[in-house]
C-alpha cells in the first residue's frame, strides 16, 4: 500500500476524466470521449450513456442509447420509462450493484450476463451512465462512486450543453436552410422576370436548382398537348413519359410532389436521364392543369428534404404561372402575326388579281378597293375608301336597287345576286357606264358582314363577242346563199341537160339510118358527155346537200350499216370485203355513215387492178376515237397525191379508164369533219391503200 | 508450424499435405528479411489454387530462436473465411459479408487477427473489430510491416495485396491468452497534455523530449540525444495505468525535429502516463507468466502461438531465446511458433476492450476442447 500513490493515482484519473469532459459540443463525441476513458482507466468491461428523448423535445416516454463502448453489448437501444433501472434511479441518483443482488437483475439490459457489476448514475433528469465490469465479484465501492459524483455532474452539464448546442445548430440549420430557401425562391422570381419565352424560365429552374441547392441535375418536362406526353426540356436526349409512367407519372397523377428516399425500392422508379437513389418529382400546375413536372435525382439515399420539397414547389408553382403567362403571350404574338401575315397575304393576293376585287361593310363603305379597281373605275384607293359603292360606281339605274338589296340581306340573309356571277354595268369615275361581270361575296366578321365583290371589265369581251356574232351571221349568209345557189345552179342545168339528153336520143333513133358511123360514133360520144354533165350537176348536188343540219342523228349499229352496204354493193367471190373487228353503235346520221363506208369500198374496188380484189373494213378503239378503215390490194396511191384526192373534182385515173366525177372522196372528207373526225390514206404504189378515217368516242351510243 | 526458407515449394508442399478442405487456410508468417514479393506469391497461389493469408512481420518465431529470415507455415483448418478490413479516413470499413457473420455460438472461436502495424487509427480498428465481433471469440494477433517503420504492402490473401488495413481469420479453437510485459514503473505520473494519434507533442505542458529525455537520462545516467533515442528509449517505454492489470505500453520509437516523440499506438490526450522500465530479468519473467496464464492443460493443446513485440527482442538480443524458453517452460509438449510483431492484439471474451499494447507478449494457447 502507498497511499500517496493511491491518492495520486486516483487524481490522475479524476484529471483524465475531467478533461475528457465538454472537449466537443457534438453529443456523441463527448460521451465517446468520456466513456472510453472511464473504461481504459477502470478496466470497465462495458460503458453507455442513454438519454431521454423529451430532452430533444420528442414527445412520449423513451429512454435511448447515446453511445455505447462497445456497442454490440447492447441489443436494444430504447426502453420505456417503465423499465424497472427507472424506477430505481427515480429514487437514488447512483445504482451499484453485482451479480447475486436483487438490483442486478434489474439492472442488467441483456440476457446472458452472469457474472460482474453494475455501476449506473443519474444523469440529472436527462438519462443514465451505465458502467459495467465483468471480472468484478463485488459491487463498485462507495469511494470509487463518490470519486465519480463530481465527474459525472460536470459530464452531465456538457451533455445538457450538447445538447442545447444541438438544438441551436439544428434551430441555426433550419434557419439558414429556410433563407437559403427563400434566397434561391428570391433569385429565382427576380430572374423570373427577365424570362421572356418558356424556354427562358425552363433555364432559370434548371440554373435556380441546381446552383442554389447544388443539386447535381435538374430536368424540366412539359407537357404535349397534342399527345398528352411529357417531354424533357433542353437536353440533348430527349425522353417523352406518359403520365402512367415512373415517379414522375405518379406525380403528374396525383398532382402532389413525390420525395422517394429509395428509388431502388420504388416500384414505379425507372431509369430516366440519370441515375441516382433518390428523387424529388414536384408538380408545375396552375387552374388545375398539370402543366410539366421538375425532377431531380441524387446518388445518395434519403437525400431531398422537406425543405427542399416545399422550396421546388415553391419554385414550380412561380414558374407555373410564368410559363401561362409566357405562353398566353407567345400564342398572342404568333397569332397576331399569323393574322398579320395572313392579311399581308390576302391584300398581295387582292392586289395581284386580275379582277376588281372590292370590298364593303354593312353601311355600303369601301373598306377594300385594289389596284385593278382603281384602273377600272378610275378611283384611287383613297378617294373612294370610306365612300358608298351608290355614290361612285353604281350607276344611278342601279343604286336604288343596291341600296335595298343590302338592307334586304341584312334583313333576311337573304340577295339572289350573292354567290353568283352576273353580268351588269359599272360606272366609271368618268361618267362612263361599262360592262362587267361581277361576283359578290357575303363574309361575316366577328359580328359584322363584309362584302366583298370581284369585278371584271368585260368591255372588250363584250366588243368581240358582238363582232363574232355578226360574223357568224354574215358568214351563215353566205353559206345559205352558196348552198342556194349550187342547189339552184344544178337543178335548173339538169332541165336542160336532161332535155339534151332527150334530144339526142331522139336523133339517134329517129335518124338511125340518116348517120353513117362517124355520125353514130358521135352520137354515141354526145351521149356519154351529156350523162357525165349530169353525174357531175348531181355530185355537185350532193356535195351541197351533204352534212346539212337538219339531218337526224339516231343510234347506228356500224357493223349492220357496213353489212348492208356490202350487200348493196353485191359484190362477188372475185371481189371480196372482210368486215373485222368488234363495231360500236354510234349517234350519228345514217343516210351519211352509209355514204361514207359505200364510197370508200365502192372505190376500193372500182379502182382495183386484180382480178381478186380484196378488201378488208375494220375498226379499233383508241384513246378518244374510233379508227376506221378501208383496206385494199390494189394499184396504190402515190403519197404526192394523198392530200389531192379529197379534194372535188379530183380524179387520178383518165376518164376513159375508171368512170369518175373526183366528187366521192370530198363527199366523205366533209361528212368525216362534220361528225368531229379525220381522214387521210396510208398507201405506196403498187402496195394496195388504206383508208382511215375516225370518230369521235362521245358519238358513241349510251 | 514448418520453418521454411524456402517458401514457394513448402508452401505448396505444405498444403497438399496437411489440406483436408477445400475450405482451409495456409497460415504464412514471413520474416521480412529477403522476403518474396507478396504479389508474386499470391499469383502462385492462386495458380496452385492453395487458400492463403499472411503477412510479412520483423520476425518469425520458431525452436526458441528468433528469425529475421524465412516464413512458418500452417494449414489452418475450418476457418470461416478470411476477411479483409479496410479504412476510410479514421474508420474501419466492414464487408457486407463481414457484417453478416454470425459465428455459430455452440462453438468456442478464436480469430487470428493481424493488422497493419504502422498504419493510423489502430484503436478505431480494433474498436470497429471489437464491436463486430463482441464477446464471440478471443483475438491474437499482431502487427505486420517492416523494422525500418516504413510503411509498405505487408497483408496478403488470395484476392489481394493491403496496406492500411487488417486481416481476420475466425477458427474453431478454444484458446488461453496471456500477455504481459514486465516493465514497471519508474517515474510518474507525466501527462500527455498534447498529442495526435501515436504522436505525443507535449507531456506536462512541454516539449514531450524535454521532459522525457531528462527523466530517461536522469535513470539510464546518460544524456539522450535524438540520433540515438532508440537506443535509450527502447528500455523507457510509457505505461498506460488499467486498473487490476499492467500498464498499456506505448513505445517511443522515435523523435522528431520538434520534439515531438513518436509512439507505437496511440497515446490519447491527457492521458497520465508513467515511465516505465525494465530488465531483463522482469521481462524473461513475464514471459513464463503469460506462458502459464495460457496454458492450462496439455493434453489437447493444439498450438502454442507467441506474438512478441520485435523492441523486446532489441532489448533482450541475444538473451531473447530464454524469453521463447520461460515460455516453454509452461509446456513441455510443444515448441512455441510465432512473430515478431509491431504492437500486439490480445483479448479474451468478456474481458475487456481489443487492446493495442506494445512491448509485451501474447501468448496464445489454442485447444480443441474446452480448457479450464
Amino acid at each position: 500500500m502507498n497511499p500517496q500513490a493511491d491518492i495520486i493515482r486516483d487524481i490522475s484519473f479524476l484529471y483524465e476524466l475531467a478533461l475528457s469532459v465538454g472537449r466537443t459540443l457534438d453529443l456523441k463525441e463527448n460521451c465517446a470521449n468520456f466513456v472510453k476513458t472511464i473504461i481504459r482507466r477502470k478496466n470497465l468491461s462495458f460503458a453507455s450513456v442513454w438519454l431521454d428523448r423529451k430532452e430533444f423535445g420528442e414527445e412520449g416516454n423513451i429512454i435511448e442509447l447515446i453511445y455505447a463502448q462497445p456497442e454490440f453489448h447492447i441489443s436494444e437501444k430504447a426502453i420505456s420509462h417503465e423499465h424497472p433501472i427507472c424506477g430505481i434511479l427515480s429514487n437514488n441518483p447512483v445504482i451499484s450493484c453485482a451479480y447475486g443482488d436483487d438490483t442486478f437483475e434489474k439492472v442488467v439490459q441483456q440476457s446472458g450476463v452472469d457474472k460482474g457489476a453494475y455501476a449506473v448514475f443519474r444523469l440529472g433528469r436527462m438519462g443514465y451512465l451505465k458502467l459495467y465490469d465483468s471480472n468484478r465479484t463485488e459491487p463498485f465501492t462507495k469511494v470509487e462512486l463518490n470519486q465519480l459524483r463530481q465527474v459525472i455532474e460536470g459530464f452531465t452539464i456538457s451533455i445538457e450543453a450538447c445538447i442545447a448546442h444541438g438544438r441551436f445548430k439544428e434551430s441555426n440549420e433550419a434557419l439558414i436552410a429556410k433563407e437559403r430557401s427563400l434566397k434561391s425562391v428570391n433569385d429565382f422570381v427576380a430572374s423570373l422576370l427577365n424570362c421572356g419565352s418558356v424556354a427562358e424560365v425552363l433555364e432559370a429552374i434548371s440554373k435556380s436548382v441546381t446552383q442554389s441547392f447544388g443539386f447535381p441535375n435538374c430536368f424540366v418536362y412539359l407537357k404535349d398537348s397534342k399527345t398528352g406526353e411529357f417531354i424533357s426540356q433542353g437536353n440533348t436526349t430527349v425522353q417523352r413519359i406518359s403520365p402512367e409512367n415512373g415517379v414522375i407519372g405518379r406525380t403528374i397523377r396525383l398532382k402532389r410532389s413525390q420525395n422517394v428516399g429509395r428509388t431502388d425500392k420504388d416500384k414505379d422508379y425507372y431509369l430516366g436521364l440519370e441515375k441516382g437513389l433518390s428523387e424529388l418529382v414536384v408538380p408545375i400546375f396552375s387552374e388545375g392543369e398539370v402543366l410539366g413536372v421538375i425532377d431531380t435525382v441524387h446518388p445518395e439515399a434519403h437525400f431531398f428534404t422537406q425543405e427542399h420539397e416545399e422550396t421546388l414547389t415553391s419554385i414550380a408553382s412561380l414558374a407555373a404561372t410564368r410559363i401561362r403567362d409566357t405562353t398566353s403571350k407567345a400564342r398572342r404574338i404568333e397569332a397576331e402575326t399569323a393574322l398579320r401575315d395572313s392579311e399581308a397575304r390576302i391584300r398581295a393576293i387582292i392586289n395581284s388579281a386580275l379582277d376588281a376585287v372590292i370590298t364593303i361593310d354593312e353601311s355600303g363603305s369601301v373598306t377594300a378597293w385594289n389596284q385593278q379597281a382603281a384602273d377600272v373605275f378610275g378611283w384611287t384607293y383613297d378617294e373612294i375608301i370610306g365612300k358608298t359603292l351608290s355614290d361612285t360606281i353604281i350607276p344611278h339605274v342601279h343604286r336604288k336597287g343596291h341600296d335595298s338589296g343590302m338592307k334586304n340581306f341584312l334583313k333576311t340573309g337573304e340577295g339572289p345576286v350573292l354567290n353568283n356571277r352576273i353580268e351588269i354595268v359599272g360606272l366609271r369615275k368618268s361618267g362612263e357606264v361599262f360592262p362587267i361581270e361581277l361576283a359578290i361575296v357575303p363574309i361575316k366578321l366577328e359580328k359584322e358582314w363584309f362584302f366583298s365583290a370581284f369585278v371584271r371589265d368585260i368591255t372588250e369581251k363584250k366588243a368581240i363577242e358582238e363582232r363574232q356574232e355578226k360574223l357568224l351571221t354574215k358568214l351563215e349568209a353566205a353559206n345559205k346563199e352558196l348552198r342556194d345557189f349550187a342547189y339552184v345552179v344544178s337543178h335548173d342545168l339538169k332541165a336542160p341537160l336532161r332535155a339534151i339528153g332527150s334530144l339526142t336520143q331522139w336523133i339517134a333513133e329517129d335518124y338511125a339510118d340518116k348517120f353513117d358511123d362517124d355520125g353514130r360514133q358521135q352520137l354515141s360520144l354526145l351521149t356519154g358527155r351529156v350523162a357525165r354533165m349530169r353525174d357531175l350537176i348531181n355530185g355537185i348536188l350532193d356535195y351541197s346537200q351533204a352534212g346539212r343540219t337538219n339531218q337526224k342523228v339516231a343510234a347506228v349499229d356500224l357493223h349492220t350499216v357496213l353489212t348492208d352496204v356490202v350487200d348493196l354493193l353485191g359484190t362477188d367471190g372475185e371481189k371480196a370485203v372482210t368486215i373485222v373487228g368488234e363495231y360500236p353503235s354510234m349517234m350519228l346520221n345514217q343516210v351519211s355513215i352509209q355514204q361514207i363506208f359505200m364510197n370508200l369500198i365502192s372505190n376500193a374496188i372500182k379502182y382495183s387492178d386484180k382480178e381478186d380484189c380484196k378488201v378488208e373494213v375494220g375498226c379499233e378503239k383508241q384513246e378518244t376515237d374510233w379508227v376506221f378503215w378501208v383496206k385494199d390490194n390494189g394499184p396504190g396511191i402515190d403519197p404526192k397525191y394523198h392530200d389531192k384526192i379529197f379534194r372535188i373534182f379530183q380524179t387520178l385515173s383518165a376518164r376513159d379508164k375508171v368512170e369518175a366525177t373526183g366528187i366521192g372522196l370530198a363527199i366523205v372528207r366533209k361528212m368525216v369533219h362534220l361528225f368531229g373526225g379525220k381522214i387521210w390514206v396510208e398507201s405506196t404504189v403498187n402496195e394496195g391503200a388504206t383508208f382511215l378515217f375516225t370518230l369521235p368516242q362521245h358519238s358513241e351510243a349510251k | 508450424m514448418r520453418y521454411t526458407q524456402n517458401l514457394f515449394e513448402d508452401a505448396l508442399a505444405v498444403w497438399n499435405a496437411h489440406k483436408v478442405a477445400d475450405t482451409d487456410q495456409l497460415l504464412v508468417l514471413i520474416a521480412e528479411n529477403n522476403a518474396p514479393d507478396l504479389e508474386s506469391f499470391r499469383a502462385f497461389c492462386n495458380e496452385h489454387n492453395i487458400n492463403a493469408f499472411g503477412g510479412i512481420f520483423t520476425g518469425v518465431i520458431h525452436n526458441e530462436a528468433y528469425l529475421r529470415e524465412g516464413a512458418l507455415l500452417s494449414v489452418v483448418a475450418a476457418p470461416v473465411g478470411v476477411h479483409v478490413v479496410h479504412k476510410e479516413g479514421e474508420h474501419p470499413v466492414f464487408s457486407p459479408e463481414l457484417s453478416a457473420l454470425q459465428l455459430p455460438a455452440d462453438q468456442d472461436w478464436s480469430v487470428i487477427t493481424m493488422l497493419d502495424g504502422l498504419m493510423e487509427n489502430i484503436s478505431n480498428m480494433l474498436a470497429g473489430i471489437h464491436n463486430l465481433f463482441g464477446e464471440t471469440a478471443n483475438f491474437f494477433g499482431g502487427g505486420a510491416g517492416s523494422l525500418s517503420l516504413v510503411q509498405q504492402l505487408c497483408l496478403f490473401t488470395n484476392k489481394g495485396v493491403y496496406q492500411d488495413a487488417a486481416l481476420l481469420c475466425p477458427i474453431p479453437l478454444k484458446s488461453n491468452i496471456g500477455v504481459r510485459h514486465g516493465w514497471s514503473q519508474i517515474y510518474g505520473p507525466v501527462v500527455a497534455t498534447r498529442t495526435e494519434g501515436n504522436v505525443v507533442h507535449e507531456l506536462n505542458w512541454e516539449p514531450a523530449f524535454e521532459v522525457y529525455s531528462k527523466i530517461v537520462s536522469d535513470d539510464a545516467g546518460v544524456t539522450l540525444s535524438k540520433d540515438d533515442f532508440f537506443a535509450v528509449a527502447k528500455a523507457y517505454p510509457f505505461g498506460i495505468y488499467r486498473e487490476r492489470e499492467e500498464f498499456i505500453v506505448r513505445d517511443p520509437l522515435s523523435v522528431r525535429e520538434d520534439g515531438a516523440i513518436v509512439c507505437v499506438g496511440e497515446v490519447p490526450e491527457n492521458t497520465v502516463l508513467n515511465i516505465l522500465k525494465g530488465n531483463k530479468e522482469t521481462l524473461l519473467k513475464a514471459a513464463k507468466e503469460a506462458g502459464n496464464d495460457a496454458v492450462s492443460q496439455q493434453d489437447s493443446l493444439v498450438e502454442l502461438f507467441v506474438v512478441d513485440c520485435i523492441s523486446r527482442t532489441l532489448f533482450l538480443e541475444d538473451d531473447f531465446s530464454k524469453e521463447i524458453a520461460m515460455v516453454k517452460e509452461a509446456v513441455s509438449s510443444k515448441s512455441p511458433s510465432g512473430i515478431l510483431s509491431l504492437g500486439e492484439i490480445a483479448t479474451e471474451k468478456g474481458s475487456g476492450l481489443l487492446s493495442f499494447f506494445n512491448k509485451t507478449i501474447v501468448v496464445s494457447a489454442l485447444y480443441h476442447e474446452s480448457a479450464s
